[in-house]
């Protein structure tokens, strides 16, 4: 179990984060929240990147700082810019990895092959990785993080870049990886982590805002989230008074999902899903 | 002014399992030399093909030295022996400030510094084995040169000196630019160019070296090779027990 114990991270007088107070036990968890709000803050503390100003990370009630080197072998990371050598192929670049994680000879040619296989680069383990697309080298960059089967992964914006059939390929290699350990990431794309997640930790103001799981987080938002047709015409006016979530162009006007406190003539209710409370809670950062 | 704020003390909960951990848990501190020693045995030789290059040019670049200035080393150098003398050092330079430029073009560096065994405890071993190998030859040289031939003028002791403390220096000083310990950054390459004012300051080719001062030569090799090693050692320490964060 990983615990997070009110920690706070300053760089000098700016606070990034302040009294995180989290515990983690084997599952899926989505941190989600806009850009520049500390996700990759935490991410680093909780793999020994950064330190904590204050407060402690705890593995099993023991301090990371104690655990040293013990808790890094437990460790898998993704990180947001995942570097890798241009001239080695995935074999010989997760032999490298493999090597610098202390996994003996004899287990990597036992795990690497199956990891590639899981990630469906089995077929392109001898080809140099320069020639890989985006979404290939992110997968490669998740086979790395699983290599020596850590406890903990940890997976920074591990979407970004990715297209949309790639992202739904992610989705279902995490789903099948994910089983008895914990794994956290990071992203500002609600879809990536909606249907993934066991739990959803949203940070607000250096905050934890959220951390529950999705039907919980959608309840704050029951009976403000409805839809409508609104005729072109009117379209402005109906924008500036409401908080418009998504619109769907059709003839004459456009399909409107927007959150309001007070009953809108014509508009009818429908269940709130994570993305509306997302773009609710962020509002400010996202009209910004 | 500001009151004074009380001190947070661990609830008996975490006393507990504090000690829980310290007794049952908590594994004896390795010594430097236990963990070195673990370092070469699980990832030395097997990621060494990544710095052979350096091994090889400067194994090539030494006995090109050895076989052409064996038998004239008890008076002076050649240009040809000169340059490799200096040369090598600087090759080494290079070659360990490619490998890090490598590694920052890479972006590799985050990943390889949450692995169990980081990047920079790496570097520290090989960098350890390749001084340690350096020293070796220096010293076979100094001795074979003794028993051999005639004594080697201060000429050449001095010039491999220098070369030897640039390798010892320059290595300590990457890891140190690496780790960010600005200190030690400005101490050793304070040793090595005041080593050299030195030097210059003497301006002796033709002065012969006793028995006496080349083991003094040796033994202050030997001990700049033990802080270096002791240094070195302690980073890898620290990064070891979970005291070092690269970010910070």
């Amino acid at each position: 179990m990983l615990t997070i114990d009110h920690v706070t991270k300053s760089y000098g007088s700016f606070t990034a984060l302040e009294d995180i107070q989290l515990t983690l036990s084997p599952g899926v968890y989505g941190l989600l929240a806009p850009n520049g709000a500390g996700k990759t803050t935490l991410m680093q503390m909780i793999v020994t990147l950064t330190r904590p100003t204050v407060g402690e990370i705890l593995w099993d009630g023991v301090p990371i700082e104690a655990l040293g080197s013990e808790y890094r072998a437990r460790v898998g990371y993704l990180p947001q810019q995942f570097g890798f050598y241009k001239q080695y192929n995935p074999e010989q670049f997760l032999h490298y990895i493999g090597t610098l994680k202390g996994i003996s000879k004899a287990q990597l040619r036992e795990q690497i092959p199956t990891l590639l296989e899981e990630v469906a680069l089995f077929d392109v383990r001898k080809k140099k990785m320069k020639q890989f697309s985006g979404g290939m080298i992110q997968r490669v960059g998740i086979a790395q993080a699983l290599l020596g089967q850590p406890d903990i992964l940890v997976l920074d914006e591990p979407t970004a870049g990715l297209d949309p059939k790639e992202r739904a390929r992610f989705r279902s290699i995490l789903t099948k990886l994910a089983r008895n350990r914990i794994v956290l990431i990071s992203t500002h794309i609600v879809s990536d982590i909606e249907s993934i997640a066991n739990e959803i930790i949203m940070i607000q103001n250096k905050r934890i805002r959220y951390a529950h799981t999705v039907p919980h987080i959608c309840q704050s938002l029951q009976g403000q989230v409805f839809e409508m047709f609104v005729p072109d015409d009117r379209y402005l006016s109906f924008a500036s008074e409401h908080l418009i979530v998504s619109e769907r162009q059709q003839t004459g006007g456009m399909d409107i999902r927007f959150i309001t406190t007070h009953p809108v003539q014509g508009a009818q209710e429908v269940p709130p899903q994570l993305e509306d409370v997302f773009l609710f809670e962020y509002r400010d950062e996202v009209e910004r | 002014m500001e009151k004074n704020r009380p001190i947070p003390y661990p609830s008996d909960e975490k006393k507990e399992k504090s000690i829980h951990f310290i007794l049952n848990e908590m594994k004896k501190p390795m010594s430097r030399t236990q963990l070195f020693k673990q370092l070469w045995t699980v990832i030395g030789w097997r990621l060494i093909t990544q710095q052979l290059i350096i091994y090889c040019i400067s194994a090539i670049a030494l006995i090109h030295l050895i076989v052409t200035n064996a038998a004239s080393l008890s008076e002076s150098l050649n240009s040809n022996g000169l340059s490799i003398l200096v040369g090598i050092p600087l090759l080494f330079a290079s070659f360990l400030l490619l490998t890090f430029w490598r590694k920052k073009e890479a972006g590799t560096y985050e990943l390889e510094m949450t692995t169990r065994y980081t990047s920079m405890q790496v570097m520290a071993a090989h960098l350890l084995v390749l001084v340690s190998a350096v020293l070796v030859i220096q010293t076979s040289l100094f001795a074979c040169s003794a028993l051999l031939f005639q004594m080697p003028s201060f000429w050449i002791v001095a010039l491999l000196m220098n070369g030897s403390i640039l390798i010892l220096t320059f290595g300590h000083f990457f890891l140190m630019v690496h780790a960010r310990f600005y200190l030690w950054r400005v101490l050793w390459w304070g040793i090595w160019l005041g080593g050299n004012g030195f030097m210059m300051r003497l301006n002796i080719n033709e002065m012969t070296l006793h028995v006496g001062e080349l083991i003094v030569a040796t033994f202050l090799l030997c001990a700049l090779y033990v802080l270096f090693y002791q240094e070195v050692m302690r980073l890898c320490m620290r990064v070891e027990r979970g005291d070092y964060y690269a970010y910070d």
